[in-house]
């Protein structure tokens, strides 16, 4: 028992910031500190189960305990998948970005659900391939698929060739 | 331009500190909770329900229509519920939802009388390697909570095998509809969760999934 505390501990202090971050980015502040709660718990329940790389398993829980929470909270507007809940990232050059970041604001909106969770895992999480499809529950070739296909929805959306490349993938990377 | 998504990133400058004092504090009373998987489905069984959202409105008890009793058919096998209505426009139900598998009975009821409440079933499914998507029959559209003049319950916040409560359709905002979903583990009688909330406009038709993460 003591070991598993200790590792428990380590666990947390590793994934902490990790997974405040996760649920930030797609739920309103006091949301977020519950799931990161609930999922915590979930993780010290099931320790044993725990796999090595627990960084996937602990995003993956946490996907589904906003599920979760979303059904709980009558998917009322406070709590939603809505980007227009987020506070938006601070600019890096107001004259130049801004707009670029209220167009990709708009395009990310545009997208399913999917789409987004596929996209963000990738460029928010900065997660591998292998790790996203891991919290997706997919194969990494089917997450490779999701990618392509919400980069071409997102690069559709924002009608500028030029921002197909937001989220590619790093060649060699499936190899 | 190639990492614009990325600079889109609302968490981006997000410093969070593992040994902040409120942060340890959570590690604390996580590693304080028994590792009882069984005693911790119980928790939550009781913990997701019937609850109206209305904070500091003192609950008032109406069990006081515990009578007639009606048995369903055509499935049901001991259903129970009484739905008695009252001159000022309110409808008092009590239900047995341990024995309400099949709400068909019930919203005949229900619908007889003209409340405007839906009742529907699901099954907590185990937890899933990801969340299924909402079926369209599942979507209210507009969820929103409701007051306690609206709907009044028995035992508010309580998943009781037995729970009643009293609508006031006066109450209640314009075209809505008070949709309870009562969620079973599969092959169980005793429900684990309930959820209720107020529809506005289109009333869905079937519950929404639901994950028991224990």
């Amino acid at each position: 028992m003591d070991r598993d505390r200790e590792r428990f501990e380590e666990l947390f202090t590793t994934c902490y910031g990790a997974v405040v971050r996760y649920a930030l980015r797609r739920v309103d502040p006091d949301t977020a500190r519950e799931i990161v709660s609930e999922t915590f718990l979930i993780a010290w329940r099931r320790l044993p189960e725990m796999p090595e790389n627990v960084l996937p398993w602990l995003y993956a829980t946490a996907r589904r305990v906003i599920a979760n929470e979303l059904r709980r909270q009558h998917r009322s507007r406070a709590f939603s998948d809505d980007l227009s809940n987020l506070p938006p990232a601070e600019p890096l050059d107001p004259a130049e970005v801004i707009g670029q970041r209220l167009k990709v604001h708009a395009a990310l909106a545009g997208l399913s659900v999917r789409d987004r969770e596929v996209l963000r895992l990738r460029a928010w999480e900065q997660l591998s391939v292998a790790d996203a499809a891991k919290v997706l529950g997919c194969s990494p070739a089917a997450y490779t698929v999701r990618l392509h296909r919400a980069r071409r929805r997102l690069a559709a959306l924002l009608g500028d060739d030029g921002l197909e490349q937001l989220v590619a993938l790093p060649q060699g990377e499936l190899s | 331009m190639t990492d614009l998504l990325r600079s889109f990133d609302p968490a981006a400058r997000v410093t969070v500190d593992p040994y902040a004092s409120d942060a340890r504090v959570l590690l604390r009373q996580i590693m304080a909770q028994p590792r009882n998987t069984a005693s911790r489905k119980r928790h939550r069984a009781w913990r997701l329900v019937l609850a109206p959202v209305a904070a500091g409105v003192a609950a008032i008890v109406v069990f006081t229509v515990p009578m007639p009793w009606k048995h369903g058919a055509s499935g049901l096998t001991t259903a129970a519920y009484a739905v008695t209505q009252h001159s000022d426009g309110s409808t008092s139900v009590v239900v047995h939802w341990s024995d309400i598998k099949n709400p068909a009975a019930l919203q005949a009821e229900l619908d007889r009388v003209q409340a405007p409440v839906r009742v529907l079933t699901g099954v907590a499914l185990p937890d899933p390697k990801h969340p299924q998507p909402v079926p369209a029959c599942a979507e209210p559209t507009s969820g929103q909570p409701y007051s306690a003049k609206a709907v009044q319950w028995d035992f508010p916040n309580q998943a009781t095998p037995i729970n009643g409560f009293v609508i006031h359709p006066s109450h209640f905002p314009s075209g809505g509809t008070l949709v309870i979903e009562v969620y079973y583990e599969p092959g169980a009688s005793t429900p684990i969760s309930t959820l209720s909330y107020m529809a506005i406009g289109h009333v869905p038709t079937c519950a929404q999934p639901a994950y028991d993460m224990n």
